[in-house]
Formats: structure tokens, C-alpha cells, sequence
């Protein structure tokens, strides 16, 4: 017998913060390309990494305030910083990197030149909030680990930033337009990325039993989309990446076209899986 | 400084709920959610069956989730020691709702900001108990000053065995279920 009804939790994060999520990793591993294409003096990549990465961090930024039951008090993000919230971090580095890369835009366009040494100094910081935001959605995730059991790992972090730079390098593979993004770069994330996936993997299975019960829950309730995320998504791009090194093929041809392709589809579906089946959890 | 905590004796709750009803009247909650849910477990198998009424609501943690990935600073810890929230400067993000291991929280339906128990700190301020202690016809709810040596909850906590729920997760939470101590149990 129930004497009160719980508040029903059921998925309070909904599907515009795992668009947030997704969009967040493609402006982080764009940006992260960007700014090291434009200290390496690959400047049709960088600019196509910039083209690419402004836009979507835009819509990236919509999604993150219409996921807020109170968006018209949004600006609250900006008066406050706790140094122990990812969302703080989050919206730091996001915020940075808009700016950074309005700058590039600002200089390709010849709106207003910008002087060399400034442009490496956005670059920098470019690479350096990318780094953050990469990261930031996986440490918010892991910030919730004593609630959710299948959030309960700080390999989160470092998984969903290998995987965002797998994405970036994957989109620009994708619908590539002026220089070719090197077939190192696309393989060695797809590869990063599914290590740190096993790793995590790995680390759920030795934890409590808590942890270990959710795991058991994404492979029943999910099991099949788990799957197809864990070996579409990361195993063959990183079987895909090592058979491209072996053959040392110049350009990343039909199997970099196969790897960028599998690569964001794990991105997505990884990030989706995860916001939805941790929560269904409760 | 005080440093409020509460307490439910698991040996006095009967179930009644009348500690819900009279949080939702006091505080004003919607109808649709609770700052406060008392449910029933049942424990054993026949014929060794117990039956026991657990109640879930803020814990008023010292290591509080919700605190820790607040970023605006609407959840806080105020110098009694209660986690606060200051609905102006909540955004409705629900980090804090996903991250509370006692699933205390939920987002205001109809105002947009998050909430959970304040342990009537409305009340506090006029020193009065929290309106749920105040309704409770068994006497099972105890509520008081933890630095006080002379308070109720010291008192209770003194005389019965307590149970923490996920103690090992460390929160340090202010909220206590009070059982008979082992030697009574024998």
C-alpha cells in the first residue's frame, strides 16, 4: 500500500539537453581542430572548422536554455560561478569559445583585421575552453553519481571528450570543403574514444552492486540500441582506424568516410543512451 | 549557530500521512507533487512479515549534491545549517533534482524553480517546530538542535538505535530514522 503518490520523477533531463550534449561535443571537437589547423598554418581547415563549429554552437546554446523550466532567468548563469558546478564551467567555456571563434570569423570576413598574435592567442584559448566544454558534459553527468548509478564514473569526462573530437573530425570528413582533414587525426579519435568506452565499461562492472544493477538495466531496457552504440559506434570505427594506419593510406578515403560515419553515430547514440537510460533508472 | 536536524521513530509512525497533508497546506505545494512522501515497506517473508513507513524528503545534507552542482547559488547552506533554495535565482536547470541520492527534489509544475523541504524555515524564524512535527499525532517526528544537548532530537538520538538510508554515500544528511535499540529488540 502507497499512503502518498512520489513525485514522479521519471526523466528530468529531457531530449533538448542530450541535443545540448551532442551539439556541445561537435562544437568542442571542431573548435579543438580549429584552433590547432590555425597554429599549424592549415588555414582551409581551421576556416572550415570555424564555419562549422560557429553556427552549431548557437543552436548548441538555444537547446542548453530551452532545456530550463525558467529560461527568462538564463542571465543567472552568468552572475554566478561555482567552481564545483559543470554547468558553471560549462557555460564559461561555451561562452569563451563563442567569442573566440566570432574573432575568426571576424578576421576571415575582413570585417576588421585582427593582428596575427591575437588570432594565436584565440586560438589558444579556442583549444583551451573546447578542452572544457568537451569534457564539462561528461563531469556533469559523473557530478550525479551518487544519485544515478550508471553516471557513477569520472571516466565520463575524459570518454565523452575522446568522442567529441572523433565527432569534429568526423563532421569535417563528412562534408569536407576546401583542405582534408588528416586521416591521423579521425583515426586516433575513433580509437581514443573507444578505449576510453571499454574503460568505462570496465569500471561499471568492478563497481558496487548499485552501479553494476544499472548496467544490467541498459542491457535489458536498452540493450539492443547499447549495443549497436557500443559496436557501430566505437569498436568497428577503432578496427576501421587501425586497418587504416596498417595500409598508410594518404587520404582517409571510403574507410575514413566509414569511420567518420560510425564515429558520430556513436556520439549521439552514446550521449542519448546514456542521459535517458541513467535517468530511467531512478 | 544552531544546527536543526529531524528524526522519525520508525516504532511510532502509523502511517497516517497527515505529516503530507499538512506540509502541502502549509507551504503551499502543488497539487500534483510532495516536499514530503511517507510509503510503506514490507520486510521478510511470511510468517516473519514488517511492516515499516519510510519517509523521503530533504535530507538537509552538510556535503549536499544539490549544493555542489548548483550553478547559479540558489541552493545554499545557510548558518544553520539548512540547504536552502532561493527560488529568484534558481533557473530551473534540474541538476540539483538529478543529483539528490534521496530523490528530495522536483520542479515547481506551475513556477518553474525547484523545490523540496525547507524544514518550515517560515517557522523556524517565529520558533515554531516544523509544521510536520507539530501535525504528527503519534509524536514519531522529532525536530531540534543538534548543539543543544537538551533539544528533542538530541534526546531521541540519545535513547534509540538510528538508521541513516545510504549512509555510505557521505552526505552527513540531518535527517535520521530512529528504531529500538538492539538491547530492547532482545
Amino acid at each position: 500500500m502507497e499512503i502518498g503518490i512520489a513525485n514522479e520523477l521519471g526523466h528530468v533531463w529531457e531530449w533538448p539537453l542530450g541535443l545540448h550534449f551532442v551539439l556541445s561535443a561537435l562544437v568542442a571537437g571542431l573548435s579543438i581542430i580549429a584552433g590547432i589547423a590555425h597554429l599549424t598554418d592549415r588555414k582551409g581547415l581551421a576556416k572550415a572548422a570555424v564555419f562549422f563549429a560557429f553556427p552549431i554552437l548557437i543552436v548548441d546554446l538555444l537547446s542548453l536554455i530551452l532545456d530550463l523550466s525558467k529560461m527568462w532567468s538564463v542571465y543567472w548563469l552568468y552572475l554566478n560561478f561555482n567552481i564545483t558546478s559543470a554547468i558553471s564551467w560549462g557555460t564559461l567555456s561555451l561562452t569563451l569559445s563563442a567569442v573566440c571563434l566570432f574573432g575568426f570569423i571576424i578576421d576571415y570576413f575582413k570585417i576588421f583585421p585582427i593582428p596575427k598574435r591575437i588570432l594565436n592567442l584565440l586560438a589558444w584559448l579556442l583549444i583551451g575552453s573546447s578542452v572544457v566544454v568537451g569534457t564539462y558534459t561528461g563531469a556533469m553527468f559523473a557530478s550525479c553519481l551518487q544519485a544515478v548509478p550508471l553516471w557513477c564514473s569520472m571516466l565520463l569526462a575524459p570518454l565523452f571528450f575522446a568522442s567529441a573530437v572523433a565527432m569534429g573530425a568526423a563532421l569535417l570528413e563528412l562534408f569536407k570543403f576546401g583542405e582534408n582533414i588528416s586521416g591521423w587525426s579521425l583515426s586516433l579519435g575513433a580509437f581514443t574514444a573507444c578505449l576510453m568506452l571499454i574503460l568505462y565499461i570496465t569500471e561499471l562492472y568492478s563497481s558496487p552492486k548499485a552501479t553494476q544493477d544499472a548496467l544490467e538495466y541498459l542491457l535489458s531496457h536498452y540493450g539492443a540500441i547499447w549495443w549497436a552504440t557500443v559496436s557501430l559506434g566505437f569498436i568497428i570505427p577503432a578496427i576501421l582506424a587501425v586497418i587504416w594506419i596498417v595500409l598508410r593510406q594518404k587520404s582517409p578515403g571510403i574507410i575514413g568516410k566509414s569511420i567518420a560515419l560510425l564515429s558520430l553515430f556513436g556520439g549521439i547514440s552514446l550521449r542519448f543512451v546514456l542521459l535517458f537510460a541513467g535517468q530511467g533508472h531512478f | 549557530m544552531s544546527k536543526y536536524a529531524m528524526a522519525v521513530d520508525l516504532e511510532k509512525c502509523v502511517g497516517c500521512g497527515a505529516c503530507m497533508v499538512a506540509c502541502k497546506a502549509e507551504n503551499g505545494v502543488p497539487p500534483e507533487v510532495f516536499r514530503l512522501t511517507v510509503y510503506e515497506i514490507e520486510q521478510g517473508t511470511f510468517p516473519d512479515v514488517k511492516v515499516e513507513f519510510r519517509h523521503d524528503q530533504c535530507r538537509h545534507c552538510e556535503i549536499a549534491p544539490c549544493v555542489l552542482v548548483c550553478p547559479t547559488g540558489a541552493s545554499f547552506i545557510d548558518k544553520n545549517g539548512l540547504v536552502r533554495l532561493n527560488a529568484t535565482r534558481c533557473i530551473g536547470c534540474k541538476a540539483c533534482v538529478v543529483a539528490c541520492p534521496y530523490d528530495a527534489r522536483f520542479t515547481n509544475p506551475e513556477k518553474g524553480y525547484a523545490e523540496k523541504c525547507s524544514f518550515c524555515d517560515h517557522r523556524l524564524a517565529e520558533d515554531k517546530q516544523p509544521v510536520c512535527v507539530q501535525t504528527c499525532p503519534t509524536g514519531a517526528r522529532v525536530f531540534g538542535d543538534l548543539d543543544d544537548p537538551k533539544s528533542d532530537i538530541r534526546v531521541a538520538l540519545k535513547d534509540k538505535k538510528i538508521h541513516i538510508p545510504k549512509k555510505e554515500i557521505g552526505t552527513r544528511p540531518k535527517f535520521f530514522y530512529l528504531k529500538k535499540k538492539l538491547t530492547e529488540e532482545a
